[in-house]
């Protein structure tokens, strides 16, 4: 088999076309290994979505954030947790492993970054392996 | 086809792969500056978007509140247009006080979090400078039975507390008392066990002396002067 360079950057510019065509999806999940194959498998651990509730601190910044509803199929695997402004920009992170035994369903993130609370007009999560 | 060109295409392959699903990635609803990089392995990406408003509750069809007095431990004082702190016994006197957060119109959806919640009292009598200080009621009164003797218990801590040396509005932060109002209600999300209850404040001078420090009811007659609730939130 002989493989060259550009034929694999078309592949994958190829792919994350298609996975820009999911702009309305609430939930896009997809597995690494099988991109070389030209497939976008699924491999998704959680499906119906996730809850918050949140913690301030005396500036009324958001100071944790409690993520619940999470699959136990998720366990074992990071959740990124990301504030952003009206304007989409980063006002606050955080991330957490999540126990690959005793998992519980949710996790509770100390906030990184001062993020007013009035100033957050999304939550972004991604859970990776 | 020699194996190592292969293994050396498949890996540039995959440093090429982060960046690229990173741009492609915005598929996902994530983009711009809060973007999170997309790596490979990645089992679920998901995003929720808030709206903010801002409710104001005031006056008697959204306001409960009432005096206390030590000296007549039996008689309730829910309608007079003051309520009175007072910190010595036997002629101690307090304030309590909840709000009816079903009346915010719009109605504030459910599990919804606070921004910031401000409670503002009118204080119309301050004859020396004294620490006024709030605790979240913990068990549930009526405005007509509530009396000394029939006080709710209250937080072992206190919300918060204020030093008034002048009257007019007073501003107390409750909002993280609020907060778990609202996020606990109708079903409690983690990490509350259970639904929190609103019943509301207790008003409080802790210290000592005679001092009494007067503020507006819902019943008083300027609306200006009466105890205000002003709650932003995002759901």
């Amino acid at each position: 088999m002989k493989l060259k360079l550009s034929t694999v950057v078309g592949t994958l510019v190829l792919i994350a076309a298609a996975a820009a065509s999911f702009a309305a999806a609430a939930t896009l999940s997809m597995s690494s290994r099988s991109l070389g194959a030209g497939r976008a498998a699924v491999s998704v651990c959680d499906s119906d979505g996730f809850s918050y509730t949140h913690t301030l601190d005396a500036s009324q910044n958001v100071a944790t954030v409690t993520v619940s509803g999470i699959a136990a199929s998720c366990a074992g695997t990071t959740l990124q947790l990301t504030l952003a402004d009206a304007g989409n920009a980063s006002i606050g992170s955080a991330s957490a492993l999540l126990p690959a035994s005793g998992f519980l369903g949710q996790v509770t993130l100390t906030i990184t970054g001062a993020a007013p609370s009035a100033n957050v007009s999304f939550y972004r999560v991604a859970v990776t392996s | 086809m020699n194996l190592f060109r292969t293994i050396r295409l498949l890996s540039r392959a995959r440093r090429l792969l982060g960046l690229v699903l990173l741009i492609g990635g915005c598929g996902a609803g994530v983009a711009g500056a809060a973007a999170i990089t997309i790596a490979t392995g990645t089992l679920v990406v998901s995003s929720k978007t808030f709206t903010h408003a801002t409710c104001t509750l005031t006056g008697t069809a959204q306001t409960a509140d009432a005096e206390v007095r030590e000296a007549n431990a039996g008689s309730n004082f829910s309608t007079q247009a003051s309520m009175v702190t007072r910190p010595d016994a036997p002629n101690r006197r307090r304030g309590y006080l909840v709000f009816d957060l079903t009346k915010c119109s719009p109605a504030i959806p459910a599990n919804a979090e606070v921004d910031s919640a401000t409670l503002i009292l009118f204080a119309t009598g301050v004859p020396a400078t004294r620490t006024i200080t709030l605790y979240r009621v913990t068990s549930s009164w009526t405005e007509a039975g509530i009396t000394w003797s029939a006080q709710p218990t209250v937080a072992a801590s206190a919300t918060t507390s204020l030093s008034l040396s002048s009257t007019g509005a007073k501003s107390f932060d409750v909002t993280n008392d609020v907060n778990d109002f609202t996020q606990s209600a109708p079903t409690p999300l983690p990490p509350y066990a259970a639904t929190v209850p609103n019943d509301g404040w207790m008003i409080d001078d802790e210290g000592a002396g005679t001092t009494q420090i007067t503020f507006g009811s819902s019943e008083n007659g300027t609306a200006a002067r009466r105890p205000t609730l002003v709650i932003a939130y995002a759901s």
